[in-house]
């Protein structure tokens, strides 16, 4: 009987995490982000993400720098993080774009992995085409 | 060895079944389904109302689509082919085919009307004509207790369906660029407004109060052989193994003393041959599920629901209840890492395997569930229609309508188990019941102020037919 009562917990914490294994974690889509205003993302901007102006973009190493209140923050980019281009004031499509189109002075909105909201690794960027 | 594993088998089963008895005995008190909704006129129940406007009548400045479009109370805010045949030519459904800005790559109109398939670019919008997925519309029911995980909450069929933080308030800012846009430009301001905070908050309160609000407790009581045999085979994780990833007929998947919330799984469902959709001659391309690239895996939906919302799964491809359940006693359920897993996990290295006869216990278990529920729903209805002022600042007609929907979906679906034989006798003995209560119903409904001894009429005659299906104290 005390060998069944350790077997069934045992058995039941091996069929939870095995199940848990295979079962993914939940997540946004970024399909319908790219077509959110600067700033206007549903729960995360102002909130989990940095919205201020870049000071520097670095092509070799893929970072960029945003300057908010003083502080600099720097995210850097993998090779599949997005960079979408917000048209939008100028009443064009968004679009995917990359740092290149990145330019010192446009007002960016990064959304850093694990909503850190501060240096680190990115997860999506979003950049102002202003009129 | 095997005689270790036969012991804790042993274990398991003795725990499962006095966890059973705990839960029946809940049950029969009646613990499943009290739902506490806020009071009329307060400030809650007033975003409900406001919610409910916006999501039936809100078309955002965009194509003319409304939440409803898709989500239709009618149809329990779901679409499927035969109720798209009966709309009229010029519903915004159908706005790729009279828009000429949306008539190629938004949707794909002769998937639309045949299978109820509706198009989404959830890897991108890069390429419109090749890069898209064809998926059925999800009901909307019982949200409050079938989208949560521990990693955040599941929407939509691959539980990535909205943007921003993911949430269920968030998803309607995605749905409003996906599908209510005037062109492929998708410009915010201009083909389309994006949803207010105000206007998120209301959709999502409102959305929260559909359906069940808190999950049913299984076993429930019931009283027709055939039912309750499917009970035994669903809550049998040697046999049906449903309750391990639909526990209690819900979203919620607990293996063992595990909660994993509701949870994404490969099932194999985009394996599956001879999809209707696919053997036509329309472009249907693999849908990755969750994440870009996708990972196959798709969000598990509650089933509670299931007997009035078919077609099943997220392309539509299975029409009927059976058929679904005969999925997983399938090769391409079993074949895949979710029908792998459940093998390696079973002492005799089984999948499910299941006879016709027990499929089709299983789909008459599911359609009672469905119908019990309805009445339920249903009995708070009429409750909420004698109220001042009323709930949601809905009107009595509302409500009676709304409950008069659920009685006729529960006809439904008890049509279907009546024809099982001597089995299906207590579903028609329920049936000849929920028929009295519609006529009482319908006679309330004739009333600005519907009588009181109306309306109690129609709620007899509801526990009546429900005291047909299950032991009711």
């Amino acid at each position: 009987m005390t060998h069944m009562l350790r077997s069934v917990p045992t058995r039941c914490a091996l069929l939870g995490a095995l199940l848990g294994a295979i079962a993914t974690p939940g997540m946004a889509q970024k399909a319908t982000e790219m077509f959110i205003p600067l700033g206007q993302s549903t729960g995360l901007s102002g909130k989990h993400t940095l919205i201020a102006p870049v000071q520097s973009v670095n092509l070799a190493q893929r970072t960029l720098t945003l300057v908010h209140e003083g502080q600099a923050y720097t995210a850097k980019l993998g090779a599949r993080t997005p960079v979408w281009l917000d048209r939008s004031k100028l009443q064009q499509p968004n679009s995917v774009g990359s740092l290149a189109d990145v330019r010192p002075g446009m007002a960016a909105e990064i959304k850093f992995q694990k909503n850190n909201r501060s240096s680190g690794d990115a997860e999506w960027v979003k950049v102002q085409m202003a009129p | 060895m095997t005689r270790r594993r036969e012991v804790a088998s042993a274990g398991v089963a003795r725990l499962f079944a006095a966890g059973l008895q705990v839960l029946s005995l809940g049950a029969m008190l009646g613990i499943a389904g009290c739902a506490k909704p806020p009071l009329p006129g307060s400030p809650q129940d007033e975003l409900v109302a406001r919610g409910r406007d916006l999501f039936f009548k809100e078309t955002f400045g965009g194509n003319g689509r409304t939440c409803g479009t898709c989500h239709p109370a009618s149809n329990n805010f779901t679409i499927d082919p035969a109720f798209i045949a009966k709309l009229p030519p010029t519903d915004p459904l159908f706005v790729a085919e009279f828009i000429p800005a949306l008539k190629t790559g938004f949707e794909s109109p002769r998937l639309m009307r045949e299978f109820g398939l509706i198009r989404e670019n959830l890897d991108g919008f890069d390429d419109l004509e090749r890069k898209f997925t064809m998926r059925g519309v999800p009901h909307v029911l019982s949200m409050r207790v079938s989208i949560d995980s521990p990693q955040g909450p599941r929407t939509g069929w691959s539980g990535d369906g909205a943007p921003g933080d993911g949430t269920l308030r968030a998803f309607a800012t995605g749905a409003v660029i996906q599908h209510f846009t005037k062109t492929l430009n998708r410009i915010a301001g201009v083909d389309f407004r994006l949803p207010t905070d105000a206007e998120l908050d209301a959709l999502e309160a409102f959305q929260l109060t559909l359906g069940r609000q808190i999950d049913l407790q299984l076993p429930l009581p019931l009283k027709g052989v055939l039912a309750k045999r499917g009970q035994e085979i669903f809550l049998d994780n040697s046999l049906g193994k449903c309750n391990i990833c639909h526990s209690n007929a819900g979203a919620i998947a607990r293996p063992g003393q595990a909660n994993l919330g509701n949870a994404n799984f490969n099932t194999g469902v985009e394996d599956l041959p001879d999809q209707p959709a696919r053997v036509s001659s329309e472009l249907v391309p693999v849908d990755d599920g969750l994440g870009t690239p996708g990972d196959k895996t798709f969000n598990t939906p509650s089933l509670v629901e299931a007997a009035d919302t078919a077609p099943f799964f997220h392309n539509n491809s299975v029409a009927t209840l059976e058929g679904a359940v005969a999925f997983y006693d399938g090769a391409a359920f079993n074949n895949s890492p979710s029908g792998q897993f459940l093998k390696s996990i079973d002492p005799n290295r089984k999948g499910i395997e299941l006879d016709a006869t027990q499929i089709q216990a299983i789909a008459t278990f599911l359609r009672v569930l469905g119908a019990i529920e309805n009445m339920r729903q249903t009995q708070t209805l009429l409750d909420e229609s004698l109220m001042q002022p009323p709930p949601r600042r809905e009107t009595p007609r509302e409500l009676l309508t709304r409950a008069r929907l659920l009685l006729e979906g529960a006809l439904r679906v008890l049509g279907a188990h009546a024809r099982d034989g001597q089995a299906g006798l207590t579903a028609q003995a329920a049936a000849a019941q929920l028929h009295s209560a519609l006529r009482f119903i319908a006679r309330a409904a004739e009333y600005h102020e519907p009588p009181r001894a109306t309306i109690d009429e129609a709620l007899v005659a509801v526990k009546a037919a429900r005291a047909e299906l299950m032991v009711v104290n």
